[in-house]
C-alpha cells in the first residue's frame, strides 16, 4: 500500500483504534456487491433519516397544512425539492434493495443453520420497510396518496370484524382524517424507525457472531481474511458513494411533482392506485374471482405465503445450498420473482379494472408452468451434460455454456418456440377445461411429446459435447 | 502504463482532488433555491470522484486496479459535467 496513504490510515487508527473495533475481518469472497445489498439498504435508511429530519423542520402533520407545507418545502425551501425527491427515491431504493437482498439470500440458501434468526429478523425488517412506504405515502395528503391509503385500510374490512376494528384503530386511529394522518405520522417518524433500528442492531450483532455466509457453490481451499479497517470500510464507502450518486442523478433527472391536494370531490374523480411495490398484491385482489365475499381468500393466501417465507429456515431442512442441486427451490423462487414483476406491471397499466378470470388464470398458471418447464429443461440438460463423477459447478456458470455451443442454443430456441404454441393453447383452455377436453388433452400431449424429443436430442448431443464435465475435470 | 504504479497513481489522484476542489467551490456558489438540479449534479460529481479516489487506493491492497472501472468513472464524470451544463 502507498506509504503516504498508509500514514493517513495510521493517523486515524492511532486516534480512533479502528483496527481494534469489534467488527470482524471479512473473507475475500465478501468483496462482492451481492454481499452488500443489505448494507446499502441501511445507507438508504440513513439517507431517509437525514432527509426526513430536514423536512420535519417545515412539514406540519395536520389535515389543513400537510399539503401546503409539503408544497412550501418544494417551492420555497433551499434544496427543498431535491431533498423531497431524494427522500422518495431512497424509499424506493430501500424497497428494491430489500427485495434484492431477500431473493439473493433465498437463492443462496443463507437461512440455514446457524443463520435462521438472521433470516427471520431480516424478513421482519422487510415488513417494516413496507410499513415505512405505506405510512409515508399518506403524509403529503395528495389525492393519490389519500385515496390509495383508504383502499389499503379498506382491505382490513375483509378480516373478521373484531380483528379489523382493532387493526384499524391501531393503524388509522378512531376514524377521522386528522387522527389517521396523525397516527400515520407517528408510525412513520417514531415507531417504525425505532423498530427498524432495534432489528438492525440485532441483525448486526448476529452478523458479527456468524460472519458472512459462504458462497452456496462452496469456497476455494484458502480464503484470505481482509481487515475491516481500512479495506472493507473503504470498499463499503466506495459502494455507498456510487449508490448515492445514482440516487442524486435520478433525483435531478426526474424531480418530484406533487399531485393535487386531497379533497372528497377530487378523490371521486380519481381511480386509486397503491405505490408500485404493492401493485402485485392489489392486482391479485382485482381478479373477478375474488370479488365480494371471496376477497378474504387472496388476503389469507398472501399472509400464509409471507408466513412460509418468514419460517423458511424451519421448513426447508435440506442441507444442500447450491442452487444447482435445488431445482424445486430455485423454480419456486423464480416463479415468485416473475409473478411479482408481471403482476406489478400489469397492475400499473390496468388501474381500477376488474380482471377477468381467464386472463388471471393465464398469468397465475401460465407463468409457473412456463418457468417450471424451462427450469426442468435447464436442470435436466445440465445433468445430462455433466458426466458422472465430475465435480458440479454453479448453475450460473452452466447457463453461459450454450454460448459455447451455438448448435445446442439454436436447437433450444427452436424447440422452445414449438413448445410454446400447444402450451399457450393448453393454458387458454384451462379457463374453461370442460368445454373442449379433446383439444386440451391433445395440447398437453403435444407439449409433452416435444419436451421428450427435446430431452432425447439434447442427450445425444451431450454425449458428443460434455461441456460442464470437461471444464471441471480440466 | 499501469494505474497501480505509484507515480501514475499519485498523478491521477492529484487530478481527481483538483477536480473535487473546483467542484466544491462551484457548489458553494450555487443558488440553493433556483439551482437545485445543478447542485445535485455537482454533488454527484463529487461522489463519483471520491469513489474513484477510493478505488485507486483501496483495490491495490488485495486486487489489481482495473482500468475498465476507472475509465467508466471518467465517462460518468464527463456525462455529469455535460448534464451540469444542460440543467443550468
Amino acid at each position: 500500500m502507498d506509504i503516504k496513504f498508509r500514514r493517513i490510515i495510521d493517523w486515524f487508527d492511532s486516534r480512533f483504534g479502528m483496527t481494534e473495533t469489534i467488527l470482524r475481518p471479512g473473507p475475500d469472497y465478501s468483496i462482492n456487491l451481492f454481499y452488500w445489498l443489505g448494507a446499502l439498504m441501511v445507507v438508504a435508511f440513513i439517507v431517509q433519516g437525514v432527509t426526513g429530519l430536514l423536512m420535519l423542520l417545515y412539514y406540519v402533520p395536520t389535515v389543513e397544512q400537510a399539503y401546503s407545507s409539503t408544497l412550501f418545502i418544494i417551492k420555497y425551501v433551499p434544496l427543498g425539492r431535491l431533498i423531497e425527491t431524494i427522500h422518495l427515491y431512497s424509499a424506493y431504493a430501500m424497497v428494491l434493495l430489500a427485495f434484492a437482498h431477500l431473493m439473493r439470500g433465498y437463492f443462496a440458501s443463507v437461512q440455514k443453520k446457524p443463520r435462521e434468526l438472521m433470516w427471520i429478523v431480516g424478513m421482519l425488517m422487510g415488513f417494516v420497510v413496507l410499513g415505512f412506504g405505506l405510512t409515508g405515502y399518506l403524509l403529503p395528503w395528495t389525492v393519490i396518496s389519500k385515496s390509495a391509503t383508504d383502499v389499503t385500510i379498506g382491505m382490513l374490512g375483509f378480516l373478521p370484524s373484531e380483528l379489523a376494528n382493532v387493526l384499524r384503530f391501531l393503524i388509522a386511529g378512531p376514524g377521522s382524517d386528522a387522527a389517521e394522518l396523525s397516527r400515520f405520522f407517528d408510525l412513520h417518524v417514531v415507531v417504525l424507525p425505532a423498530i427498524f433500528t432495534i432489528l438492525l442492531a440485532a441483525k448486526m450483532y448476529m452478523f458479527e457472531i456468524h460472519g458472512a455466509s459462504e458462497p452456496s457453490t462452496g469456497v476455494k481451499k484458502k480464503v484470505r481474511s481482509i481487515p475491516w479497517f481500512p479495506n472493507i470500510f473503504l470498499y463499503f464507502t466506495m459502494l455507498s458513494c456510487v449508490f448515492l450518486f445514482i440516487l442524486l442523478v435520478g433525483s435531478v433527472l426526474f424531480p418530484l411533482a406533487l399531485p393535487a391536494q386531497f379533497t372528497p370531490s377530487a378523490a371521486s374523480a380519481f381511480v386509486p392506485q397503491p405505490e408500485w411495490y404493492f401493485l402485485w398484491i392489489y392486482q391479485i385482489l382485482k381478479f373477478s374471482a375474488f370479488e365480494g365475499a371471496w376477497a378474504v381468500l387472496p388476503l389469507v393466501g398472501i399472509t400464509a405465503f409471507f408466513l412460509v417465507l418468514l419460517l423458511l429456515p424451519f421448513i426447508d431442512k435440506s442441507k444442500k445450498r447450491n442452487p444447482a442441486h435445488r431445482p424445486v427451490y430455485v423454480t419456486l423462487g423464480l416463479v415468485f420473482v416473475f409473478e411479482v414483476i408481471v403482476l406489478g406491471v400489469w397492475g400499473y397499466f390496468t388501474p381500477g379494472q376488474v380482471i377477468p378470470n381467464t386472463q388471471a388464470l393465464v398469468i397465475m398458471v401460465g407463468i409457473p408452468l412456463v418457468i417450471s418447464i424451462l427450469s426442468w429443461i435447464t436442470y435436466r440438460t445440465r445433468r445430462t451434460f455433466q458426466p458422472a463423477g465430475s465435480r458440479s459447478g454453479s448453475i450460473f456458470r452452466f447457463v453461459s455454456t450454450p454460448f459455447k455451443a451455438p448448435l445446442l442454443t439454436g436447437l433450444f430456441v427452436l424447440l422452445l418456440t414449438s413448445c410454446s404454441i400447444p402450451l399457450a393453447f393448453a393454458v387458454n383452455l384451462m379457463a374453461s377445461p370442460w368445454s373442449n377436453i379433446p383439444l386440451l388433452v391433445s395440447s398437453v400431449l403435444i407439449t409433452a411429446l416435444l419436451l421428450y424429443l427435446m430431452s432425447r436430442i439434447v442427450k445425444k448431443l451431450a454425449a458428443e459435447h460434455p461441456v460442464m464435465g470437461a471444464r471441471h475435470e480440466a | 502504463m499501469r494505474l497501480s504504479e505509484e507515480g501514475i497513481r499519485g498523478l491521477v489522484a492529484a487530478a481527481i482532488v483538483s477536480l473535487m476542489v473546483v467542484v466544491a467551490v462551484r457548489l458553494w456558489s450555487i443558488d440553493l433555491l433556483l439551482g437545485q438540479s445543478e447542485f445535485g449534479v455537482f454533488l454527484a460529481i463529487e461522489l463519483v470522484a471520491f469513489s474513484m479516489l477510493l478505488y485507486l487506493y483501496t483495490r491495490v491492497s488485495y486486487l489489481h486496479v482495473k482500468k475498465d472501472w476507472f475509465l467508466l468513472g471518467c465517462l460518468c464524470l464527463a456525462l455529469l459535467l455535460t448534464l451540469a451544463i444542460l440543467v443550468r
